[in-house]
């Protein structure tokens, strides 16, 4: 027997859904909730094997209330049923520890079929969704190394050569032929973008970076004291 | 020798007699019982100025001088009758010549039976001696007088040491009378605990030498004496010089007191001060100077410095010493000085006051602290008139914003009434239309209905999109990275332009209002490319630098130049967005140029929010 908890704020969709797993042999509803603040205790306490649970639950939000549940009781699967189609809430749940992905608007099998395969020890994405394109949304928002110097635009880039070499904000503003209200905002944003604090950092910044010269070359301007 | 002239009338008066005269310095006339002169020595002669056989022979009253000037004759008479005669003393004039004060002695003659044979005269010139004793008479009453009348206490004391004599200068000091004085020792008038003898036996065995004593009065009044003692100024005498200094001790002390009380208000003046003399050059040379003084100015500042070496390199502060004068009698001037204690700048209000023709004192009040003091408030007032400045300009901003804030609210709100109104009512209406024609006889309900079930999703899905413009669920639920990326998508469908995605260390939640400001900034400048860069392409970065959150938009597209302002007809959505940023204590970058593309950067510090433990 399959022993389930449901969580939702909707009675409605509740009654309905209560309604279509208990027709289903094998699946009891041992437990109903709708507001996120007692979902884990309840869960504690009835120790259901399978959790259905809404995102857009009130009182902590279906995703915080699946990491608790994961904390306090790591062997209760999670199937995630929601409005929700974005891949993002997949990837999100996924990573936080549900098993199981439905869409509220799925066909009523569909829930089934994920309560039999999660309890069989598997995953399951309902479509539209699928195992790809949770994995490409994955990929697409990995975090990516990034360089600091990639950050800078093409006039930053240029505003930070002259100000390594020491140059005041008003002569980078006449070399590069801007106000110097701009060539101090991008001396800030520059500093800002690589991280360093003031002109000896930036000086430091550049010749690590082989921006400047080390030998033979024009010296930077000492930093000011 | 003279030879006697052999007379038979010449009595024979013995050799003795004759050697007696001979030998004798004193004149001596012999006559007889007629009177007439019958023997005269040698020194009868020279006193007389007469040879002697002039005097012999001849009546001793004219043998002396003619007329008897000396009066001699009751003398020779009385002699004769046997009577004693005293001594008589007589003036004796020559011519010519000082007369001669001479003392004649006349005595009877007898011979060995007792008869009066004639008589003897003994004539002594005591004109030295008497001139000795008017010349004493003189000096003794000058010496009296001196002696009288000196102011000096003047006692004489024997060599027992008993006063032999006292001035009246000494009684009055004395307080005593001068035959009680002469009753007493030497040391009895000492003050308690002043040993007068001993002082006294001091000073006589050392010489000439100046003591210090006290004496007291018998009416209980004490007086202060310096003396001087000089020894056997007259054989057994001694003489001592008292004089009353006790006014003057007195006064030296309270000289003293004053000095010492002018010392320590001098150098406990914390204020540097300094004399200088005026001397008859014109030179100001220095004569005072207190401690404070020397501390700030330096080694140099003591008496017998010039001005001129301690003030050369200031020469505006020599003319001010200069410039006084009588009818300048204070001058008052600020200036500044390196203090040679410790190389500090002072800040010094100098005055110059006149005190008499040759004095000038100087002294200098430290005001470096009054007008650090002074500026500093002066600066505070500056300050704090900039910072009301600024609070009111950020004040103004703040009421700028919170109008466009309320601006924005309304015209998003109008936005939504219209959407909501406008599509959702009229498609809810085609619905709810559509279902009533499945009641109407000969309808297709099963059709029907599964028309209206994809209608209804459709709808759903405009309900969606109009909450996500309202308030994106997804960016409260899942963070700024999910939601950027899946408004990147949305917008990549409904605009066909390619949005390239990428972060870095940003999937993680930031402070609310930054995660709106980030999202709104990113959705306006992906609308910005659709509409106005002309190209397909757009790139969007989310990256996170030590605690700041960086949202980039990036085309290759048409651009515009950046530097020249805004963009006319992109004014205001640039603005807005920079207003967007502000509010969320951001800043917006944008940087283009025509031809090369534009890049628009948002960048929010401190934008990490502090997950819950």
């Amino acid at each position: 027997m399959i022993r389930i908890v449901l969580a939702d704020d909707h009675h409605v969709v509740r009654a309905g859904i209560r309604a279509l797993l208990e027709s289903e042999p094998g699946i009891e509803v041992v437990g109903e909730d709708f507001d996120g603040l007692t979902v884990e205790s309840l869960t504690v306490s009835l120790r259901p094997d399978v959790l259905v649970l809404d995102v857009a639950l009130p009182g902590l939000g279906g995703l915080e209330v699946l990491r608790r549940v994961k904390r306090s009781s790591p062997r209760v699967r999670v199937v995630m049923l929601t409005m929700h189609s974005d891949e993002g809430y997949v990837a999100a749940a996924l990573r936080s520890g549900a098993v199981g992905y439905v869409l509220k608007c799925s066909p009523p099998g569909e829930l089934v079929r994920a309560l039999r395969a999660v309890t069989e020890g598997g995953r399951y994405i309902a479509p539209p969704l699928s195992a790809q394109s949770v994995d490409e949304w994955a990929r697409r928002t990995a975090d990516a190394a990034r360089d600091p110097l990639d950050t800078l635009t093409a006039r930053e880039r240029e505003a930070l050569h002259l100000a390594a070499e020491g140059l005041s904000n008003p002569e980078i503003a006449r070399r590069l032929g801007i106000s110097v209200r701009t060539a101090e905002a991008h001396r800030a944003s520059v500093l800002r973008k690589l991280g360093v604090r003031n002109q000896a950092e930036l000086v430091r910044f550049a010749v690590e970076r082989s921006l400047l010269p080390r030998d033979g070359g024009p010296l930077p301007a000492p930093p000011a004291p | 020798m003279r030879r006697m002239t052999a007379a038979a009338t010449r009595p024979a008066f013995g050799p003795c007699l004759e050697v007696l005269a001979r030998n004798c310095d004193d004149a001596i006339l012999v006559w007889d019982t007629a009177g007439t002169c019958r023997l005269a020595n040698a020194a009868a002669e020279r006193l007389t100025g007469r040879p002697e056989r002039d005097l012999t022979g001849r009546a001793l009253r004219d043998a002396v001088s003619a007329g008897d000037p000396l009066n001699l004759s009751p003398c020779v008479e009385a002699t004769l009758r046997g009577e004693t005669v005293p001594e008589v003393e007589r003036e004796l004039r020559r011519d010519g010549e000082v007369p001669v004060a001479v003392r004649v002695r006349c005595s009877t003659m007898r011979d060995g039976t007792g008869a009066i044979v004639g008589g003897v005269a003994v004539l002594r010139d005591f004109s030295p001696e008497r001139r000795a004793e008017a010349a004493c008479r003189v000096s003794e009453r000058a010496r009296s007088a001196v002696f009288d009348a000196a102011l000096d206490a003047i006692v004489v004391v024997d060599a027992d040491g008993r006063y032999a004599d006292a001035n009246p200068a000494a009684c009055a000091l004395l307080g005593r009378s001068r035959e009680e004085i002469l009753r007493h020792w030497v040391g009895d008038f000492g003050a308690p605990g002043w040993d007068g003898s001993l002082a006294y036996h001091d000073a006589l065995s050392g010489g000439v030498r100046r003591r210090h004593h006290r004496i007291v009065r018998p009416d209980g009044t004490e007086r202060d004496l310096e003396f001087e003692v000089r020894r056997e100024f007259l054989p057994g005498l001694h003489l001592g010089d008292f004089r009353d200094v006790t006014e003057e001790t007195a006064a030296l002390a309270a000289l003293r007191v004053s000095e010492n009380r002018f010392r320590a208000l001098f150098e406990g003046i914390p204020a540097p001060v300094v004399v200088f003399r005026r001397g008859p050059d014109g030179r100001l040379v220095v004569v005072e100077a207190n401690r404070a003084a020397a501390s700030v100015g330096g080694p140099r500042v003591r008496p017998g410095t010039g001005a001129e070496e301690l003030l050369g390199h200031r020469p505006e502060l020599i003319s001010l010493l200069r410039a006084a004068g009588p009818d300048r009698p204070a001058a008052q001037e600020e200036f500044e000085w390196r203090s040679a204690a410790d190389g500090r700048t002072l800040r010094l209000r100098g005055f110059v006051c006149f005190v008499a023709p040759d004095l000038i004192v100087a002294f200098a009040e430290d005001v470096t602290a009054q007008r650090a003091a002074e500026s500093e408030r002066s600066s505070l007032l500056d300050a704090e008139r900039a910072a009301r400045a600024a609070a009111e300009r950020a004040e103004a901003r703040y009421r700028r914003l919170a109008r466009r804030v309320t601006e924005i609210l309304e015209s998003e709100r109008a936005t939504l009434a219209r959407g909501l109104h406008d599509e959702l009512g009229q498609e809810l209406t085609a619905l709810r239309m559509r279902l009533e024609r499945a009641a109407l006889p000969g309808a297709d309900a099963p059709a029907i209905a599964a028309a209206s079930a994809d209608h209804a999703t459709e709808l759903l899905a405009r309900v969606r999109d109009l909450s996500s413009a309202l308030r994106p669920q997804m960016l409260d639920d899942l963070g700024l990275v999910a939601a950027v990326v899946w408004s990147a998508r949305r917008f990549a469908a409904a605009t066909g332009v390619e949005v390239d995605f990428e972060q870095h260390a940003a999937d993680r939640r930031f402070l609310p209002e930054i995660e709106l400001a980030a999202y709104r900034i990113v959705q306006e400048a992906l609308t910005n490319v659709a509409r106005h860069s002309g190209t397909a392409a757009a790139r969007v970065r989310l990256w996170v630098r030590g605690a700041d959150l960086f949202a980039e938009v990036a085309d290759a597209g048409r651009g515009f130049d950046s530097e020249a302002g805004d963009e006319p007809g992109r004014a205001a959505g640039l603005a807005g967005m920079r207003e967007r940023a502000e509010l969320a204590g951001g800043t917006l970058a944008v940087e283009s140029s025509p031809g090369r593309g534009t890049v628009v950067t948002a960048a929010f510090p401190d934008a990490v929010r502090e997950s819950r433990a």
